[in-house]
């Protein structure tokens, strides 16, 4: 019996001491908590985070970003295999229009957090407002085309 | 010679001697069975405490020398119940032996531990391994199909060793419906199937390294008193997988051989090079009556600028086609069109050899077992091999401990062939089908050619065949061991251990000569691993003791720690200078990739036990707990509770049933429990910044950002979890000849994780969170049974048949499943009060037949005479919303079918007579749509084939009231919406196995039985799918 004692203990301490075997640790990517807050190549990271959206898919990398605005215009309108759905005056089955929609807004969340870890570290105030200042106009700027484009659009509240 | 001499004599001494030395005496006796008095061949005698033993011959009788007159022997053979008996002085001894009660005496293995059926609460079904390899099966869970009421075996495409998934009860969640699998008590996971080419999504079958003619068993936990001990993982069911681990006897030596023949049992009538041409001469007259393009007739038949070759040349006409084409044009002369699926499919050879040897005695057992399996695939150059060894081991060592291991080596070889693909990229299939039928084999052209057609995503199969280069090799190594202390004979402590480790590697090569690597890609070059390494720790305490003479106690308490990781790593390169080199210098390659390497890493501790209490044997109670800490979720949420209770009454052993004489068996049982999804990939819950880069003053600089691929992080998000009531009848007829189980379940699953998609202004377009209800009622009935038994004829009836209902609750709004194929999107809608697997589309009308019609639809009011023209012989969709100016995908889509069946079913009939065996195995499936995508590419125009019944129902002005398909037309105007066109019934009703086979019991000497059969598969198919 006294074995069963024991080996009850051992069940008992066990499943409660290893609290940290479940704790996930990343291997391949990096927490936004780990990204440094103490230098001016730390606010530089997050700026070109913001800045890298604008040669995304979401933006200008397959020339999506400007086709809403320019095709289906009276000099570009066509088959679709050469002017797109748009061109051909099919509205229906584009993705374009999503993408027109979503990619500022990609730009406006990814300036919002960066704002905030740059807000938070502690470097001079020269390279914070350059920083800053980047993010704010981007910020602006997407909010201008989606304006322009849809008319009230939504906003958020965070910095 | 002089060596066989000299070793037979010193056998010869050795035999002698021994008798000298000790004083044995033997025994003989024969052996029957006490019911029919028939003599038993094959009954295994011991002599207790020793390690020598024997059989009885063909005639029951046996001769076994026993160390002292007063030894005792145990006699045992399967079915019958075991004696031992003890010698005192005699040298003759007969017996009889009593066939068991095997219904109620048949152990079950259960998660942790085993009761006899008679003693179990919960609903669980076994399929013997004799009976999974009727079915000449590859793999574990293909010979699963059909077999047990309730599980749902798909295969995710025909190739071999391509991926297999299986449903039990329904599918109770959005992340994934896939069954726990536990081999030989520890849970089983491996690697993904590493990266392919852009597009492809071929998986690997998880269960392939296993080797079917190694299985004792398969029991599959269905209800929840039976699964929650499985707690956090349990959800979907547990298949629980017994590989054999030898018996005590003789050595046994046995060998199996399997040998097929498959070949493709249907092609797709598709039009030869006459009628393609034809074809093609009207899209394109089409297109210029219709929308108003210039003519430009692709057969013209007469000298025209031959775009291949350059120059004017002779450009064949339709009826060149159909006599051969003469000399001189950009094709070989006599050229009559190529059927495609004859120069790609092939018959497909199948070589299975096992060899096992197997044995034990009172102290232990052993089981060795080597397989070397090589499947073709019916396409030419696909295939998939297997080289495997099992290799378990238990031993009782002095009296407290015993020992034991079971391991698997595996090395399994996949030639994948590009089959299954998101049809972005061209799927080897849909090229066989759809790759013009005026194209010839080898093409010198075929560049050129393809360039033409590339947008539709088909290249040359033939081509394809021979020169792609997909081969995945998977190693993989599964060990347990266990060491097990029998303080007392009621209570003993297993600790175990289990070591999994799967490596998959993947090598890729598209030569110049193919469409992913022609001019400009000039060659694309792969190779990716994916890697699985996982620890399972178990300490396990066991208790069963009977108190008095009625109660007996059934009692379990474990700990158990799972760790996983998992790796991968991908390299690949464009730009080669040859194709020499293929894979196996990426270096080469001028433009590399960039390198994508990661690591995660997972782990699940839990606390559990089971308490199993029976009085008298009718009356039994089973009550589980599991706890569980998964480290997949939030800091809050990680650990969860699971239990489950169940009550069953062996109304059959009460005095009043058993006056009845109906019932042999008479079990009532109901339960409920609870047991968790945590079908997520690890660290769900936590935000990561993924690498973001930006070049700068001419160069690459690093930048962070929050992952929006990832979504919206829930900080609380957690398990889901399955509330599962079961309520369930055990009958048996005459002595349990015939047994016939009913079940009834209800499965709720709330909290399913899932993907939601959110509104894109809050800067993520998903969310992972837990949200909506699942439910699953259904019945389920099995019946086994001998229907006849008669002088020696014998037939078996086993049949079932499972009816699931399911339904989605508690969805704030309608939302959409994950994209099923390119560029159709939301096909598969989830809302509430509906099944998973409800599709969503257009109706269509029928076809505008003259310009009065078109005229009429509000949509063209104000088109003119021509643009109104454009539309004659186009698809007509009804019009389901207010609006009736406008065909819109938002508003005029409705439900228009649903994945779900209405019931499953399969029946296998075993005849046996004397020494023959016939097997006779039927499969079905009743009620449900299949989303046939092949339809997707019939686009009646100038990109690719179309089917013959496609073709006679073509709407032209002749043809308009029996159109079934719009008009041909080459101008690329015409966007086709999904629609109900797409969906037809999946009802269908297979012959899956005819098996006859014969068996000669001991033909030559030492040859204790060999067992040859012959058997057909999928021989015929009832269904009214089109393809």
């Amino acid at each position: 019996m006294k074995k069963i004692h024991i080996a009850l203990v051992a069940l008992v301490l066990a499943s409660t001491s290893c609290k940290d075997a479940l704790k996930e640790t990343p291997y391949d990517f990096v927490g936004p908590d780990q990204v440094g807050t103490t230098t001016e190549a730390d606010a530089k990271l997050w700026v070109n985070g913001v800045l890298n959206t604008l040669n995304s898919g979401s933006f200008f990398q397959y020339a999506v970003y400007n086709r809403p605005l320019e095709v289906d215009a009276d000099d570009v309108t066509g088959k679709d295999y050469a002017f797109q759905a748009m061109g051909a005056g099919n509205f229906q089955s584009t993705s374009d229009i999503n993408t027109f929609w979503g990619g500022p807004y990609t730009l406006i969340e990814r300036c919002n957090f960066a704002i905030t870890k740059v807000s938070q570290i502690t470097i001079d105030d020269a390279s914070k407002n350059n920083a800053l200042g980047q993010l704010y106009f981007l910020k602006g700027w997407a909010y201008y085309m989606l304006v322009r484009a849809y008319g009230p659009s939504p906003s958020s509240k965070n910095p | 010679m002089k060596q066989y001499y000299l070793l037979l004599l010193a056998f010869l001494c050795l035999a002698v001697t021994s008798e000298g030395w000790t004083q044995t005496t033997t025994v003989k006796g024969v052996a029957r069975a006490k019911d029919t008095g028939e003599v038993l061949p094959g009954v295994s005698i011991l002599v207790k405490g020793t390690t020598s033993g024997t059989v009885t011959n063909a005639v029951g009788v046996y001769s076994i020398s026993v160390p002292d007159a007063n030894a005792t022997l145990i006699f045992s053979f399967v079915g019958y119940t075991p004696q031992e008996i003890a010698l005192a002085g005699r040298t003759t001894l007969d017996v009889e032996l009593e066939s068991d009660d095997k219904k109620l005496n048949e152990v079950v293995v259960i998660g942790y531990g085993q009761v006899n059926r008679r003693d179990l609460t919960g609903s669980v079904s076994t399929v013997k391994g004799q009976d999974l390899l009727r079915n000449i099966p590859v793999s574990v869970n293909q010979s699963l199909q059909g077999q047990i009421a309730g599980v749902n075996v798909n295969k995710g495409d025909g190739a071999p060793g391509g991926g297999i998934s299986m449903t039990i009860r329904g599918a109770n969640s959005f992340t994934g419906s896939e069954p726990l699998y536990v081999i030989d008590g520890i849970p089983f996971t491996s690697a993904a199937t590493p990266a392919g080419a852009e597009g492809s999504m071929q998986t690997i079958n998880v269960l392939a390294n296993m080797n079917p003619q190694d299985i004792e068993s398969i029991e599959v936990l269905k209800d929840a008193s039976a699964t929650a001990i499985y707690g956090s993982r349990g959800a979907n069911g547990v298949v629980l997988i017994t590989t054999k681990k030898g018996k005590a006897g003789k050595d046994r030596v046995e060998f199996t051989t399997n040998l097929s023949l498959g070949r493709v049992s249907k092609r797709i009538p598709m039009l030869n090079g006459y009628q393609y041409a034809l074809f093609q001469n009207e899209a394109y007259a089409n297109a210029s009556k219709y929308i108003g393009t210039t003519l430009e007739v692709p057969f013209p038949g007469k000298i025209g600028r031959d775009p291949v070759l350059g120059e004017n040349t002779y450009l064949p006409g339709p009826e060149d086609y159909r006599d051969g084409l003469p000399e001189g044009t950009q094709y070989p002369a006599g050229f009559k069109g190529t059927n495609w699926q004859d120069e790609v499919f092939r018959p497909a050879v199948t070589q299975d050899y096992t060899l096992s040897v197997s044995g034990g005695n009172d102290r232990g057992t052993y089981l060795i077992s080597g397989n070397y399996l090589d499947q073709q695939g019916v396409l030419l150059n696909s295939g998939f091999k297997r080289y495997s060894l099992q290799f378990n081991l238990e031993r009782k060592i002095g009296k407290l401990l015993t020992i034991g291991t079971s391991n698997n080596i595996a090395y399994t070889t996949y030639q994948l062939g590009k089959t299954n693909t998101s049809g972005a990229q061209p799927s080897l299939i849909s090229s066989t089908i759809f790759f013009p039928s005026t194209y010839p084999v080898n093409d010198p052209n075929s560049a050129f050619r393809e360039s033409l057609i590339n947008t539709s995503n088909l290249a040359n199969p033939y081509k394809t065949t021979q020169s792609a280069r997909d081969f995945t090799y998977s190693t993989r190594v599964y060990t347990t061991a266990f060491a097990q202390l029998n303080f007392t004979p009621a209570l003993n402590f297993r600790q175990r251990m289990g070591y999994n480790y799967n490596l998959n590697s993947r090598e890729i090569y598209y030569g110049r000569d193919l469409n992913e690597g022609r001019t400009p890609v000039n060659g694309f070059g792969m190779v990716s691993d994916n890697n699985y390494s996982q620890l399972t720790m178990e300490s396990i305490l066991t208790y069963i003791k009977t108190f008095g003479t009625k109660h007996n106690i059934n009692a379990v308490a474990a700990y158990t720690y799972e760790k996983g990781v998992s790796e991968y790593k991908t390299m690949s390169a464009t730009g080669f200078p040859t194709d020499l080199t293929k894979n196996f210098n990426l270096r080469a390659g001028l433009r590399p990739s960039p390198l994508q390497n990661g690591r995660n890493d997972n782990a699940l501790m839990s606390v559990l036990g089971r308490v199993n209490y029976s009085y008298d044997g009718k009356y039994l109670f089973t009550a589980s707990f599991r706890r569980d800490g998964s480290s997949k979720f939030a800091i809050r949420n990680k650990w969860a509770n699971f239990a489950s209770f169940a009550l069953a009454w062996n109304a059959g052993e009460e005095e009043f049933i058993r006056n009845l004489g109906v019932f042999s068996t008479l079990k009532v049982r109901t339960s409920v429990g609870q047991t968790g999804n945590q079908g997520i990939g690890p660290y769900g819950s936590i935000y990561a910044t993924t690498i973001a880069n930006v070049p700068f003053g001419g160069s690459e600089q690093s930048g962070f950002a929050v992952d929006n691929g990832r979504g919206l992080v829930d900080p609380n998000i957690k398990w889901e979890t399955t509330t599962q009531y079961d309520f369930g009848v055990d009958f048996g007829f005459m002595n349990n000849r015939f047994n016939v189980t009913v079940d009834l379940y209800k499965k709720h699953t709330k909290d399913l994780l899932q993907t939601i998609q959110i509104a894109p202004s809050n800067g993520f377009n998903t969310m992972l969170t837990n949200y909506g209800t699942v439910e699953n009622k259904g019945l389920e009935i099995t019946a086994v049974g001998t229907l006849v038994q008669q002088n020696s004829f014998k037939w078996d009836l086993n049949a079932n048949i499972s009816f699931n209902r399911n339904k989605i609750m508690d969805l704030p709004a309608d939302q959409f499943a994950q994209r099923l194929y390119y560029s159709y999107d939301n096909i598969f809608i989830q809302r509430n009060g509906y099944p998973i697997g409800t599709i969503y589309g257009l109706v269509e009308d029928g076809y505008y037949d003259d310009i009065a019609e078109v005229r009429a639809d509000p949509q063209f009011a104000n088109w003119s005479e021509t643009q109104l023209r454009s539309k004659l012989g186009e698809i007509k969709y009804k019009n389901m919303d207010n609006n009736p100016a406008s065909i819109s995908e938002s508003t005029d889509r409705t439900i228009i079918g649903n994945t779900n069946p209405d019931f499953t079913y399969g029946f296998t009939n075993n005849f046996s007579y004397k020494g023959f065996n016939l097997s006779i195995f039927f499969q079905g499936v009743q009620g449900g749509n299949i989303v046939n995508t092949n339809l997707l590419k019939v686009r009646m125009n100038q990109l690719g084939n179309v089917p013959q019944w496609a073709y006679d129902t073509r709407w032209t002005e002749d043809n308009k009231a029996d159109a079934k398909w719009p008009r041909a037309d080459a101008s690329q105007v015409r966007v086709m919406l999904f629609s109900d066109r797409y969906l037809e019934d999946a009802s269908y009703l297979r012959l899956k196995t005819v098996n006859l086979g014969y068996t000669f019991k001991t033909p030559v000497k030492y040859v204790e039985s060999l067992n040859v059969y012959g058997s057909l598969g999928n021989l015929l198919t009832f269904s009214k799918y089109s393809w």
